[in-house]
């Protein structure tokens, strides 16, 4: 596999007069397990949200795949182009049963009418299924998306990401109010994912990205201070600097 | 009997028992009531109509007034040339000859169709662009009630073309029938259930295909459903759509049965009365739209006959009962009761309890 999955050229995020993002160059190869971190209002999110087309850039280039020009995109079509996202707080339909939620997210004609005569046939159950597997969430599947545990609504999401069969995932802190457990098993189901698929995943806890992660980019006040390995990003005097030297739980997670 | 056909009564027994007490009508009640009834259960395909708009896909319209009297006033136009060559409002205003547009309404088979067009064609006009450019909500709702400002005002000052203030009434006949006789009254009443009937099914078809569980996801986390990989603005543009089409067949219905359509029907209060049955029915069941709609326009009836001086104050406050404390409306209390849960998908048990990051 080679190649970049997305690349961004210039980048620049204007919210009326605050830059979170600063003339950003950055790309992700295929293939890649990439963890974006950084402090709060670094611009992680930011970035995820240029590459999903929820945020446009006022300047820049984002070049998704060989040629695909995101920006000239609608979300939608970014979705169908083979990139998803997760959120930061769970979103999930709460009123649809968790096995509706993934139904709504296989890759499949999304259009009104092809909605209308669509019928699920054994193939697409069973994918659905191999993917509760993964995620474990077999015995809730008939159950309300909205009844879940926080953990599980994160798994669900995770799940709905996976089932869209994307080329690139953005996860934005998928262990975030989740029990050691449950972190861990997050981290295998984000290792299994990155197996087959480029994930890019903003995450705030330096114990998880330290098990997991095997290239690290850290932002800063919106542009990229240092990239690598997480030893090699641990040990950058200007990340402890900003970064990792500031007090707090931050600096116990990450020297820990 | 077989066993398909035992587990298909099992389930819809309520629903068949309904619709037999719904034909035998016309032998329990009074000429007068049953025209009433019949009246009801045209708004009753409105109310599901509104249902789901608002009920499944949260876009809540106050301008259903409109795409009902469009579709009634496209049924009046063919009533009124089966009665008059040239309508008597056309003959008072000074016009002689019949104006172009009114001339393929001399035919039944174009009025009907009309009836449905017509007001799907608005919905889309009215929609692409404020769907596209992502306005919703209380904005979309105070659109649509500008709409039934426009509209009736509009309605008033074309006497020549559409009869003024008073609308159009003086119908004679209808494929020969007289609009007079109580015969062509229960047939007219016949058909109504008959279309209402077709109207519930047909809308719990779309509900319980994939498209019922986007239209709920539009509802719940539009800008989720975005990437995912539908576009929401195509799937709302075609249940507005739907929604006034059926409005306006209700309309069609409505018209030959209560013999006056006016621009009264189009306004303002009108339209948010309609959103009111469904609120005191149920939002989010089909079945809460039609016992919404058939409850509160009994009540009005009864209670404008009992109390004409201060019906109104008790509708006020059915209303402001029935949201406050029984959000899920009056099939929600019936559910309750019966201490199931909520079969049909889409009941707001649990709505709010999940806050999405991508709403933000």
């Amino acid at each position: 596999m080679a190649g970049t999955i997305v690349y961004m050229e210039d980048v620049t995020v204007d919210f009326s007069g605050f830059k979170a993002l600063n003339r950003v160059n950055f790309f992700i190869d295929k293939g890649e397990l990439r963890f974006l971190i950084g402090p709060n209002g670094a611009g992680k999110t930011t970035l995820l949200d240029v590459i999903c087309g929820k945020v446009r850039p006022e300047k820049g280039r984002v070049v998704f795949g060989d040629d695909t020009d995101i920006l000239r995109l609608s979300e939608h079509r970014i979705a169908r182009c083979g990139i998803s996202r997760k959120f930061q707080t769970p979103s999930i339909f709460a009123n649809l049963t968790v096995f509706e939620n993934m139904e709504l997210s296989l890759k499949r004609k999304r259009g009104i009418f092809s909605s209308l005569f669509y019928t699920m046939n054994s193939k697409d159950m069973h994918k659905i299924f191999s993917t509760f597997e993964v995620v474990g969430l077999k015995g809730e599947a008939h159950q309300k998306a909205g009844s879940l545990s926080h953990g599980q609504k994160q798994w669900l999401e995770l799940a709905m990401t996976i089932i869209q069969e994307p080329m690139l995932l953005l996860v934005d802190e998928p262990v975030a109010g989740m029990t050691g457990k449950e972190r861990s098993r997050t981290g295998e189901i984000l290792m299994e994912i990155a197996k087959e698929k480029s994930v890019l995943v903003v995450e705030h806890d330096m114990n998880f990205v330290r098990h997991f992660a095997r290239k690290v980019t850290v932002l800063h006040e919106g542009g990229i201070l240092c990239e690598g390995t997480f030893e090699h990003v641990k040990n950058d005097p200007v990340v402890i600097d900003v970064y990792l030297g500031r007090g707090g739980e931050e600096k116990e997670d990450a020297l820990s | 009997m077989d066993k398909k056909a035992y587990q298909f009564l099992k389930k819809n027994w309520p629903y068949i028992f309904a619709a037999i007490i719904l034909i035998l009508l016309p032998n329990l009640l009074s000429d007068f009531r049953l025209n009433l009834f019949g009246k009801f259960l045209t708004f009753a395909i409105v109310a599901i109509a509104i249902d789901l708009l608002w009920g499944y896909t949260g876009i809540l319209s106050l301008g259903h007034g409109v795409f009902f009297s469009l579709g009634a006033y496209s049924m009046a136009m063919y009533l009124k040339l089966k009665s008059e060559e040239l309508p008597d409002f056309m003959m008072w205003s000074g016009l002689t000859d019949l104006p172009w547009f009114w001339r393929p309404f001399k035919h039944f088979w174009v009025a009907l169709p009309m009836a449905i067009i017509i007001p799907a064609l608005l919905a889309i006009i009215i929609g692409f662009p404020t769907f596209r450019a992502r306005i919703k909500g209380v904005y979309f709702s105070i659109l649509t009630q500008a709409l039934a400002l426009v509209f009736s005002i509009f309605f008033i000052g074309q006497q020549p073309y559409t009869g003024g203030t008073n609308g159009m009434t003086n119908f004679q006949e209808i494929f020969g029938y007289s609009l007079s006789e109580a015969s062509t009254m229960r047939g007219l009443y016949i058909i109504t259930v008959i279309v209402l009937v077709a109207v519930f099914i047909l809308s719990r078809w779309l509900i319980s295909r994939k498209t019922g569980r986007v239209l709920v996801a539009i509802r719940d986390g539009e800008n989720r459903l975005r990437f995912l990989g539908y576009d929401p603005s195509i799937f709302k543009i075609g249940i507005f759509a739907l929604s006034a089409g059926l409005s306006g067949l209700a309309g069609a219905l409505y018209v030959p049965q209560v013999g006056i359509i006016s621009p009264s029907m189009m306004g303002i209060l009108p339209s948010v009365e309609m959103a009111i049955w469904v609120a005191v029915g149920g939002r989010g069941t089909l079945n809460g739209a039609v016992i919404g709609a058939i409850t509160v326009n009994g009540a009005k009836s009864y209670l404008s006959e009992t109390f004409p001086d201060i019906w109104l104050y008790f509708l006020g406050a059915l209303f402001i009962g029935v949201v406050l404390f029984f959000p899920a409306g009056v099939y929600g209390i019936f559910e309750r009761f019966k201490g199931k849960k909520a079969e049909e998908k889409g009941v707001l048990s649990n709505r709010g309890e999940t806050d999405y990051a991508a709403e933000k």
